[in-house]
C-alpha cells in the first residue's frame, strides 16, 4: 500500500472520529488464551473436543402473567450447553419467536421447553416416559417474550428475549445466552440492551468478579460450575460429549469467545444507518435482487467494529491520555498525523512514542496529564477498502466522484459494497456509486463448485493458451453472469465453433469488398439489399440496448444470430450470384458491395467490446483495403473509433415484416430440395427448377420478386403455379403450400452454374448462359 | 478461396478455368483459421506500440466521463476462473464506454498506480496477463 493511501485511510478515519461517529465498546472476538491473542476468523480450525453437555433449570421469578397462575409447583426454562464456564456471564435465555413451549409437569417442578423437543430431552435427562406430563400450557415463543428468570446463583434477574437463530437442531429450543461469550449471544444481546459481560482474563483466567470462580482456568472451572449447580439444585443433568470444536491454528489449543474492547462506528449515530438505507434505493442495483439483499443487511447490521489486533496494517491512529482515558481530539493534531502518515508511511505510528507524535509539551486537555499511550489496534481491512473511493477516486482530477459503476462478485453486497456504502454515506452523506453489478461463480461443466480436489478447475491460463483471450471473452459474454456461470471442454468448443462462424462471416465481407470503389450506392439499393440495411439496424438497436442494460450475453447472441441467420445462411447466398458474376462495376454490384462494407464496419464496432482481438485485426483489415499506407483512413484502431448509431432512414419494419414471409417459404423450399439431393435427383440446388403452389397469402408477394426468386431460393428457374400440383412436396409448415422439384431445362452454364436454355446459343462462348455472355463479351 | 459452407470451393473447383478469370471472386489475406493464442500477443504488442491506452486517457479533457471503480483485490472467493470473469466484465463495459465517446479510465480500487504502463494496457485492452 503506498504512503498516499495509508494517508487517505487515517484521513477518513479522523473524520468519522471528528463528526463523532466513533466509539469503544465491547465485543466478543475469538480469542486464544494461550496465545493470549485475537484471532480472524480465518485463523479458527474446526477440531473435535470432548466437553460436558449438561442441562440447567432457570427458575421463574415473575412470569408477568404470561404462564398463568394455576400451573401448580414452580415453573422453569431448560436450557442445555457445552460451555457451563459461560453461566456466571449468563444475562438471558433466548426463545424462537415462531417455535412452541410447553410446560412439562415433573417432580422437580414445571419445566418450559420447546414442544418439538420435549421427548428426545426428557430421555436425555433420564425422566420414564411414566415420569413427566405434557399439559395443555402451550405457548409460541413471542408469548413468553419479557419473563423474569433467576440465576442459579447469583443475584441477578435473566429474562426471556425473542432471537431467530434459536434452533431445533439440539438442545431445548431455550438458549443460554452471554453476549460476552457468544457472536449470536452479542447481535442479540445488542437489541435487548444487554450488558457485554465477560468476567475472564486475558490468560483464560476467572476474574474477581466471578465470585468463587476467581483465578480458575475456564475449561478448568467447568466442574467448579456443575458442582456450583448441583449443590443449587439446578442441574438435570450432565454428562460428556465429542463435538467439532473451534481451536486456534497455531497453537492447536481450544479458544474461547471473549468480549474484549473493542473501536465502532455507530450506525446510528448523524442517521448512518437510515442515510445507508435512502441511498441504497438511489443506487441501480444489477441485477434488482442486490437491492433487497444490501437493503436487508445495512438494516439490520450492528455498529461497525472497525478495530482488530493484528501485527500489520493501517493503525487506528488515536492518542489516550494516561491518567484520564481522555482521546486526544484537537482537530490540527489528527492532521498532522495524516500529515506524517503521508510522508513516513503507517509504520511511523508503531516507530514513533506517542509524546513524540504530539506536539512538544502538549498536556491533557481534562486532567492537564502529560503522559500518552498510543492505540495498538489497527483497522478492519474493511476499512480501508471502503475508502478507496475517497483514496482513488476522489483525489484524480480527471476522475468524477461518484463513481459511476462498481462491478463485483455478488459475496460484495456484505463486503466492499457495505463498507464502501457506509465510509462514503458517513462522510460524504451519499454512496459512492451510481450502479452495482453483481455476477455469479464460476462453476464446472455440471454446475459443482472447482475445486482441487475434485480436479475441475480451469484455469484462464489454460484457456488463453488453447483456445485463445478471444473465446475466454466470449465465454463472459454467452453467459448470463447474474447467476453462476459454467464452464466445460464441452462449451468451450462450442464457443470455438461460434468464434467460428463470426470470423468467417467477416472474412466474407472482406474477401468481396477487394475491389469496391467507395462511392455512396445507398439510392441503388434492391430490396434484399435494403432488407440486410435494416435487419442491420435492429441489430445496431439491439445490441446497443444490451450492452447499455450490462446484457451483453443478448449482446453477443444477437451478433452471432445476425451473422449465422441473416448473413451467412441468407444475404450472403442470394449476393453470391451477382457478386461473383456479374460486372465487376455493375450497379447492383456495386450496391451489394456497398451494404457489405456499412455492414463490415457495423459489425466490427457491434463486437469490438467483446471481441476485441478480431475486431482489432478485422478493422486493420479495413484500414488498409488497397489503400497506401500514407491515405489510410479513418483511426488507427477500432477502439479509437465510434460505436455504431441506428441510422433511422434505413430502417424498413414492413420490409422486414414482408420478408419474413419470403424466409419462411425459402426453407420449406430448402426442405424439398434437400430431399431431392439425398434421392440423387439433383446436385447442386442451381440444377433444379422449382414450381410452387402457394397459398393465397404468399401469392402477391412472391409475384412481386418474380425476378428475385430464383436467386432467392438458389435454383435456376421458379415458376408459379395456377393449379395444384401432384407428386409435389407439401409442406406442414406453411398449410396449403406446395413445391415440386424438377430439373432445370437447357444445360449448365460452365461459367455461372445456373441452368439456361441460352447455353449453346453463342458461337464464340457456346458453354456460357445468356446472362454471362453479355458480361464476358 | 472461400470455403463458405464447403459450396463455394466445390462450385469454382469444377469451374471451367477459362471462366474463372472473367468472374470477381473473393480476395482477401484475411486468414479463414484464427490462431488466437498466437495473434493476440501480436495484437497486444500493436496497442502498445501504438499507445492506444494512451490516447484513450488523453481524452480526460474534453470528453464525459465513466468511472468503473475496481474492488480491492480480494484474499478468497476470486480466484481464477472468478478472478478473469470479472477483469472481462469490466474490460468489456470499459471498452464499450469507450467507444461511446466517454472517457472511461479504468480506476483500481488498491493503489496499483506504481504499475508499469504496459500492464495497465494489458489490463484494460487485453485482459491477457491476468493473475
Ligand atoms: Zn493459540
Ligand atoms: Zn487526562
Ligand atoms: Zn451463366
Amino acid at each position: 500500500m503506498s504512503y498516499e493511501y495509508e494517508a487517505a485511510i487515517v484521513r477518513e478515519f479522523n473524520d468519522f472520529f471528528k463528526k463523532g461517529y466513533v466509539y469503544k465498546g465491547k465485543k466478543p472476538v475469538h480469542w486464544c488464551p494461550s496465545c493470549v491473542t485475537a484471532l480472524a476468523e480465518a485463523e479458527v480450525e474446526h477440531a473435535e473436543k470432548e466437553s460436558p453437555s449438561i442441562f440447567v433449570k432457570f427458575k421463574v421469578k415473575d412470569s408477568k402473567g404470561k404462564i398463568g397462575t394455576d400451573t401448580g409447583k414452580d415453573v422453569y426454562f431448560v436450557i442445555w450447553t457445552t460451555t457451563p464456564w459461560t453461566l456466571p456471564a449468563n444475562m438471558a435465555l433466548t426463545l424462537h419467536p415462531d417455535f412452541t413451549y410447553c410446560l412439562v409437569k415433573t417432580e422437580d417442578g414445571g419445566l418450559i421447553l420447546a414442544r418439538d423437543l420435549v421427548e428426545t430431552c426428557m430421555d436425555k435427562i433420564g425422566y420414564g416416559e411414566d415420569e413427566y406430563t405434557i399439559t395443555e400450557f402451550v405457548w409460541s415463543g413471542d408469548e413468553l417474550e419479557g419473563i423474569a428468570c433467576s440465576h442459579p446463583w447469583i443475584d441477578r434477574t435473566v429474562e426471556t428475549i425473542l432471537g431467530g437463530h434459536v434452533t431445533l437442531d439440539q438442545g431445548t429450543g431455550v438458549v443460554n445466552t452471554a453476549p460476552g461469550h457468544g457472536e449470536d449471544d452479542y447481535k442479540v444481546g445488542l437489541k435487548y440492551g444487554l450488558d457485554v459481560y465477560a468476567p475472564v482474563d486475558d490468560r483464560g483466567i476467572f476474574t474477581g468478579d466471578a465470585g468463587p470462580l476467581e483465578g480458575q482456568f475456564v475449561f478448568k472451572a467447568n466442574a467448579s460450575v456443575i458442582e456450583i449447580l448441583k449443590s443449587k439444585k439446578s442441574l438435570l443433568k450432565e454428562e460428556k460429549i465429542v463435538h467439532s470444536y473451534p481451536h486456534c491454528w497455531r497453537c492447536k489449543k481450544p479458544v474461547i469467545f471473549r468480549a474484549t474492547e473493542q473501536w465502532f462506528i455507530s450506525v446510528e449515530h448523524n442517521n448512518l444507518r437510515k442515510n445507508c438505507l435512502d441511498e441504497i434505493n438511489k443506487v441501480k442495483w444489477v441485477p434488482k435482487w442486490g437491492r433487497e439483499r444490501i437493503y436487508g443487511m445495512v438494516k439490520n447490521r450492528p455498529d461497525w467494529c472497525i478495530s482488530r489486533q493484528r501485527s500489520w496494517g493501517v493503525p487506528i491512529t488515536l492518542i489516550e491520555c494516561r491518567d484520564c482515558g481522555e482521546i486526544v481530539d484537537d482537530e490540527s493534531i489528527l492532521d498532522d498525523i495524516a500529515g506524517l502518515v503521508r510522508e513516513h508511511g503507517a509504520d511511523i505510528w508503531f516507530i514513533r512514542e506517542a509524546e513524540d507524535i504530539l506536539p512538544e509539551g502538549y498536556r491533557c486537555k481534562k486532567c492537564g496529564g502529560s503522559g500518552f499511550a498510543k492505540e495498538m489496534d489497527i483497522l478492519d481491512v474493511w476499512f480501508d477498502s471502503g475508502v478507496s473511493h475517497a483514496a482513488v477516486v476522489e483525489r484524480d482530477e480527471r476522475f468524477t466522484w461518484p463513481s459511476d459503476l462498481y462491478l463485483e462478485g455478488s459475496d460484495q453486497h456484505r463486503g466492499w459494497f457495505q463498507s464502501s456504502l457506509l465510509a462514503s454515506t458517513g462522510t460524504r452523506g451519499r454512496a459512492p456509486y451510481r450502479t452495482v453489478l453483481t455476477h455469479g461463480f464460476v462453476v464446472d461443466g455440471s454446475g459443482k463448485k472447482m475445486s482441487k480436489s475434485l480436479g475441475n478447475v480451469i484455469a484462464p491460463q489454460e484457456i488463453i493458451k488453447g483456445y485463445g483471450a478471444e473465446i475466454l471473452r466470449i465465454w463472459v459474454a454467452s453467459e448470463d453472469y447474474r447467476d453462476d456461470i459454467r464452464i466445460s471442454k464441452e462449451i468451450l468448443s462450442r464457443l470455438t465453433e461460434a468464434y467460428r462462424k463470426i470470423r468467417n462471416t467477416c472474412r466474407f465481407l472482406l474477401g468481396n469488398l477487394y475491389d469496391f470503389d467507395n462511392n455512396d450506392y445507398s439510392d441503388k439499393l434492391r430490396d434484399v439489399d435494403r432488407w440486410a440495411m435494416s435487419r442491420m439496424q435492429s441489430l445496431i438497436g439491439r445490441a446497443t440496448r444490451a450492452y447499455e442494460n450490462y446484457d451483453f450475453h443478448e449482446a453477443f447472441h444477437s451478433i452471432h444470430n445476425f451473422c449465422v441467420v441473416d448473413m451467412s445462411s441468407f444475404y450472403f447466398d442470394v449476393l453470391k450470384d451477382r457478386l461473383y458474376t456479374d460486372r465487376a462495376d455493375s450497379t447492383e454490384r456495386r450496391a451489394s458491395q456497398w451494404v457489405l462494407s456499412e455492414i463490415l464496419s457495423a459489425l466490427t464496432g457491434l463486437m469490438a467490446p467483446v471481441l476485441s482481438f478480431t475486431a482489432e485485426e478485422v478493422y486493420g483489415y479495413i484500414r488498409s483495403r488497397g489503400a497506401e499506407e500514407s491515405d489510410k483512413s479513418g483511426p488507427e484502431s477500432v477502439f479509437l473509433s465510434s460505436f455504431p448509431v441506428v441510422r433511422e432512414e434505413f430502417i424498413d419494419m414492413e420490409l422486414e415484416e414482408r420478408w419474413k414471409g419470403l424466409l419462411d417459404l425459402r426453407d420449406e423450399i430448402n426442405k424439398a430440395l434437400e430431399i431431392k439431393r439425398a434421392e440423387k435427383f439433383i446436385g447442386n440446388s442451381l440444377e433444379a427448377r422449382v414450381r410452387l403452389y402457394l397459398p393465397e397469402k404468399y401469392m402477391d408477394l412472391c409475384r412481386s420478386y418474380t425476378d428475385s426468386l430464383p436467386a432467392f431460393f438458389l435454383v435456376s428457374a421458379v415458376e408459379i403455379a395456377d393449379t395444384r400440383l401432384t407428386g409435389s412436396y407439401e409442406s406442414i409448415k406453411i398449410e396449403g403450400l406446395q413445391v415440386a422439384v424438377e430439373r432445370a431445362a437447357g444445360n449448365k452454364c460452365l461459367r455461372c452454374w445456373g441452368w439456361s436454355g441460352s447455353v449453346g446459343s453463342f458461337e464464340d462462348a457456346p458453354d456460357v448462359c445468356e446472362k454471362c455472355y453479355k458480361v464476358i463479351k | 478461396m472461400l470455403d463458405f459452407e464447403g459450396r463455394v470451393v466445390v462450385f469454382f473447383k469444377a469451374m471451367a478455368d477459362n471462366y474463372k478469370d472473367t468472374l470477381n471472386l473473393p480476395r482477401t489475406d484475411f486468414p479463414m483459421k484464427a490462431n488466437l493464442s498466437k495473434r493476440e500477443p501480436e495484437i497486444l504488442n500493436l496497442w502498445k506500440e501504438k499507445k492506444i491506452y494512451e490516447k484513450l486517457q488523453g481524452r480526460g479533457d474534453s470528453a464525459e466521463t465513466y468511472i468503473l471503480h475496481d474492488g480491492p483485490p480480494y484474499a478468497n472467493g476470486h480466484i481464477h476462473m472468478g478472478h478473469a470473469l470479472n477483469k472481462v466484465l469490466k474490460d468489456i463495459i470499459v471498452k464499450y464506454k469507450t467507444m461511446k465517446g466517454f472517457y472511461a479510465p479504468y480506476v483500481p480500487g488498491w493503489d496499483c498506480h506504481g504499475l508499469p504502463i504496459e500492464i495497465q494496457v494489458d489490463k484494460n485492452l487485453g485482459s491477457k496477463k491476468m493473475k
